[in-house]
């Protein structure tokens, strides 16, 4: 990114100011190498962001941000409806509240490690990865209504999984003020068949080994410990979530101009808050989060149906479930008062420090669970939200590494079966449908996600809770 | 010398393969030439082609050299089988060794089929190179050293054992007398010399004794090498030794000096020399030496009657290496030529005609193999259809040669220091073949930019572009519409055998892509089904489809990414060059 539109106003945090359309100055958090390095494209859509109707405080840029849909991938920006403010089917994103779920296993590198092949096949078997792929369960469309309102909870009632799970999931496992007939007939057909399905692209389901632990009190808090095993699931809201964002990008598009939009870019399609469509949005969009939510509440109810046939007494412990595609209602302050504000987070995760109110109870003296997932075969952190976060991008921290190399390039420069073999060396198990995907999602095709998440740390974004490497990774 | 089949880049074998894939393997005219000289070098001397015609002449593949391209797994079959039966059946036109030559000027021209020509250019330049590179550094020498004996020395300096034989080689034929190297006498018969080392003068315990011994054992030709310790002092032991061994019947020849301040030391030794009635006995210098310090001592009278050079001379040290290149000037009959910046060529096949003033070079044309110029043409043909057209001449023969060219070149060419322009003039038949050629190029890149109807696939951040390309909207979206499948799997894997019938509307050409794109997504997705095979109308705002293609096997398709919509991302469907582009960035 050219650097000379930038200000430095903090260790690793940049100032765009605002000129032009903009409305608020752009924010980039990084050090110099990482936001060097992001492509000028994200300096022109945090700057675009910022020109939005009734955006407040800044337009955000993560330290993992890349080139997005309008908004960058780990773009943040929060909206006044009081002032005008947006929503955008872009700023959330195709795939609704993907995001990462962390189980606790209870058991040690030593006991996975024998069973690591085994255990690696009967992830692979049990959690359809892939496209092309159908899922184990199918509903109705009543029952799928059922699942759009009932988010986690339903999956719970459903039997997948244990009603303290719900605690430890964003909202409680359900987002408030899901509409199902906001979803159009397309979107629910195009999810039979895909419930409990990983997904492709950089989807995963990760067994991961805690490596380091770098704040014990909230390692504690979370019941982490240096060699513990936990299992990590990336997915989100499958074909339900992408056909909701396709059919309103596209209703957004050709409504802008009837809203008095004036958009520098398409793709950054809007609809007042306080509009129809901007309702229906909202109604539809909290459906297909529900739909994540649910996704990764049976996942994870069949990694621990796994885990049981080999560990039979495993006892999987949800740690915490967080979405990184999200526009969520929250309070934060602007102009020193308490203001409701639709805060959109495309590539970027939830970060409430100590004392929220909505945490559980055995967190909220350490601040909420950062999930941050790495490449395949790299790394993963668990980060903590801290006192800052809210200050600084309101309550906002990294998602993931962050592609450095399109997949046109990855393609180029590997192969799948030597990455496979190459992490095989390493210790590390990867069971992939495709070998073109393995090569596309190589791990040197990623930024370092070592960097991104000091970044953050030092941004008062989130600090580093416990470092994660992995043993098996099952990859779409 | 190692030299076959595997002496090449990969690159050869890549482009082969594509060459035969695209039966591309018509006749190919290659030329060797250098591009520009040295700073310190005002012509050069050809030298390398016996070498080159060895190579050629035996060209072929080894079962070894087959079995390990085999399992090394990056060529098929179409290469490995034709390189089973690869043989050179070409055609060699080349400038005999020892002819001065110019920049621009091809000294050798390979006339084959394309994949072979292509073949051998890493040897060809790897074996004219070099020689030509030490022989015109040996040129350089011999005219600073006029007619004193020159011998080379280098081989222990050389840049490996093949360069060392090689410029015992190339030295020779440019004008050395002889060399150091023992198997340069064995494989080219080139004269050899050589005294003793120091450490021959140090394992006796004295001189004297030294030089007796040796004289003893070794009595032909007898030089004695003088400053191991003190050179004025040897000179008066070799005296002493020179009379003793006058009565066994043993001539002292001459003594060599190795170190030290060569001019005082050989103005010393010759008058201890000649005061001792030893007139007849030669003065050989060595160490360090190159045309410049050789030049710089004659001029200073230093007398001494030949010199040893080594590591100048094997590795040219002044100038390394030369800007050379052996390119395709000629392809199906049609002259080509490159036109990069600074790089670029003169086409077609290409004549040296020189001509002579008072028996000295007086400026040559660079023309067209046919074209009818006065002067002498350099090149000649030395090899048809594989088979060398005559037998090798002698290294003598070529030696002769080198000598009668150097002799040839007048005044301003034979200094050694500043660069010295020699008229080299492209003729009119070759100016306007290259006119030609170059409004060819400039026809045919306007008719590539014109649409060939594909698709391809763009960079974008996390996710992938993709792109249509065809001659009419419809085209376009059909392109587009492979693109998008070649997201998830190489759509020559997808058999068209089902049928799907798509029906869309879009407020204008782009948002129909993107509806079109996405209704391919939706039914993907919903009909877990593959396409590859489009048939795209469009009426006003609404598009109508067929698609052809199958279920996903994900064990065969092995699905990459899973498109989850297009985009308005990079969305642009526009008219380019007669025809239309459709693109946007899906997400996966």
């Amino acid at each position: 990114m050219d650097m000379t539109r930038l200000e430095r106003i903090g260790d690793v945090a940049w100032r765009m100011p605002r000129q032009g359309r903009m409305r608020v100055d752009g924010v980039i958090y990084g050090d110099r190498a990482l936001v060097a390095a992001m492509d000028d494209k994200v300096g022109e859509q945090v700057a675009n962001v910022a020109s939005l109707p009734g955006i407040v405080g800044a337009s955000y840029a993560m330290p993992d941000a890349h080139w997005g849909y309008g908004f960058p991938i780990g773009g943040v920006a929060a909206f006044d409806p009081d002032r005008g403010g947006v929503i955008s089917a872009g700023g959330v994103g195709f795939d609704i509240s993907c995001g990462v779920r962390t189980l606790l296993t209870g058991l040690t590198r030593a006991e996975v490690q024998s069973r690591q092949a085994a255990l690696a096949d009967r992830l692979f078997r049990d959690v359809p990865a892939g496209m092309g792929q159908r899922g184990r369960l199918s509903f109705d469309e009543h029952e799928l209504d059922a699942v759009l309102e009932g988010g986690a909870a339903w999956a719970v009632a459903r039997g997948f999984g244990l009603p303290e799970d719900l605690a430890l999931i964003e909202e409680g496992g359900q987002a408030a003020g899901a509409a199902p007939d906001c979803v159009s007939a397309k979107a629910k057909t195009r999810q039979r068949g895909e419930m409990g399905t990983l997904g492709s692209g950089n989807h995963y389901l990760e067994v991961q080994e805690v490596a380091e632990i770098f704040a014990v009190d909230a390692a504690k808090a979370y019941g982490l410990a240096v060699g513990d095993v936990v299992a990590t699931i990336h997915c989100g809201s499958r074909g339900l979530g992408h056909q909701v964002g396709t059919d309103y990008l596209a209703e957004m598009v050709a409504a802008a101009a009837g809203y008095g939009l004036d958009l520098p870019d398409r793709e950054l399609a809007s609809a007042p808050i306080e509009s129809e469509l901007g309702r229906r949005y909202l109604g539809g969009m909290r459906a297909a989060t529900n739909c994540a939510l649910a996704n990764r509440q049976i996942i994870g109810h069949f990694v621990r149906e796994a885990f049981g046939t080999l560990f039979p007494a495993a006892r999987l412990a949800l740690l915490y479930d967080v979405s990184h595609n999200t526009c969520k209602v929250e309070h934060h302050p602007v102009e020193g008062r308490l203001t409701r504000l639709f805060v959109h987070r495309k590539g970027a995760t939830r970060a409430l420090g100590p004392w929220d109110a909505t945490l559980p109870e055995a967190y909220r003296p350490v601040g909420q669970p950062v999930l941050i997932g790495g490449s395949m075969g790299t790394e993963s952190y668990i980060l903590a939200g801290c006192a800052t976060s809210e200050r600084q991008s309101f309550s906002s921290a990294c998602h993931g590494a962050g592609r450095s190399m399109s997949r046109h390039a990855a393609l180029r420069q590997w192969r799948g079966r030597a990455i496979i073999d190459d992490l095989a060396e390493r210790g590390i198990a990867i069971r992939s449908p495709s070998m073109r995907g393995v090569a596309e999602e190589a791990p040197g095709a990623y930024k370092d996600v070592r960097a991104v998440v000091d970044a953050a740390e030092r941004g008062g974004l989130a600090r580093k809770v416990a470092r994660l490497l992995p043993i098996i990774c099952v990859k779409g | 010398m190692p030299s076959g089949l595997l002496s090449t880049d990969l690159y050869q074998l890549s482009m082969m393969q594509a060459y035969l894939r695209e039966g591309i393997t018509e006749t190919a005219v290659f030329e060797f030439f250098v591009r520009k000289l040295p700073k310190t070098r005002n012509f050069l001397i050809a030298a390398g082609l016996e070498q080159c015609l060895d190579y050629l002449e035996t060209l072929a593949a080894t079962g070894a050299q087959l079995d390990w391209l085999r399992a090394n797994g990056q060529f098929d079959d179409a290469v490995l089988d034709y390189l089973a039966g690869l043989r050179f059946t070409g055609d060699v036109d080349a400038m005999p060794e020892g002819t001065v030559f110019f920049p621009d000027e091809p000294i050798l021209r390979v006339t084959a089929p394309l994949p072979v020509a292509q073949l051998v250019e890493t040897r060809i330049i790897n074996i004219l190179h070099f020689q030509t590179l030490i022989a015109s550094k040996a040129a350089r020498i011999r005219l600073a050293a006029g007619d004193r004996l020159l011998v080379d020395f280098g081989y222990r300096r050389a840049h490996g054992a093949d360069a060392g034989l090689l410029a015992a080689r190339a030295s020779y034929l440019a004008g050395f007398d002889g060399s150091a190297t023992v198997e340069a006498g064995m494989q080219f018969g080139i004269p050899l010399y050589g005294t003793m080392a120091h450490s021959f003068i140090q394992a006796h315990q004295s001189e004297e004794e030294a030089f007796l011994a040796f004289a003893r054992a070794r009595p032909r030709r007898l030089v004695l090498l003088l400053d191991t310790y003190d050179t004025e002092r040897a000179a008066m032991t070799a005296v002493h030794v020179a009379r003793r061994l006058d009565t066994e019947g043993i001539t002292l020849h001459g003594v060599r000096l190795d170190s030290g301040d060569l001019s005082l030391h050989a103005h010393a030794v010759r008058a201890i020399l000649n005061a001792h009635g030893l007139d007849a006995v030669t003065i050989f210098a060595s160490g360090g030496l190159d045309e410049t310090e050789i030049a710089r001592l004659l001029a200073g009278k230093a007398p001494i009657d030949g010199f040893g050079v080594g590591t100048s001379l094997t590795t040219s040290s002044d100038a390394p290496a030369l800007d050379c290149a052996y390119k395709l000037q000629e392809y199906a009959g049609i002259a080509r030529r490159k036109t990069s910046e600074g790089k670029a060529t003169w086409p077609g096949r290409k004549q040296v005609f020189r001509a002579h003033d008072n028996g000295r070079l007086a400026g040559d044309d660079l023309g067209l193999a046919d074209e009818p110029l006065p002067g002498h043409p350099l090149l000649e043909p030395v090899m048809r259809t594989g088979r060398r057209m005559a037998a090798a001449p002698s290294l003598e023969a070529i030696r002769r040669h080198a000598r009668s060219e150097l002799a040839r070149l007048p005044a301003p060419l034979r200094r050694l220091d500043g660069p010295t322009g020699y008229p080299v003039v492209p003729s009119p038949g070759l100016r306007q073949l290259a006119a030609e050629v170059d409004r060819r190029i400039a026809s045919a890149r306007s008719s590539a930019a014109r649409l060939v109807t594909r698709w391809e696939h763009f960079p974008h951040g996390a996710d992938v572009g993709v792109r249509g390309i065809g001659p009419t909207l419809e085209a376009a979206l059909e392109q587009a519409a492979l693109a998008l499948t070649a997201v998830v799997t190489d759509p020559a894997g997808v058999a068209p055998t089902d049928e799907a019938a798509f029906s869309c509307r879009g407020d204008g050409a782009e948002p129909l892509l993107y509806e079109w794109l996405n209704a391919l997504i939706y039914e993907m997705a919903v009909e877990r089904r593959l396409f590859s095979r489009f048939q795209v109308i469009v009426e006003g705002d609404r598009l109508h489809a067929q698609a052809w293609g199958e279920p996903i096997d994900p064990a065969r398709h092995e699905p990459a990414a899973e498109p989850k919509g297009a985009t308005y991302t990079e969305l642009s469907v526009r008219r380019s060059d007669g025809g239309w582009i459709a693109q946007c960035v899906v997400d996966v």
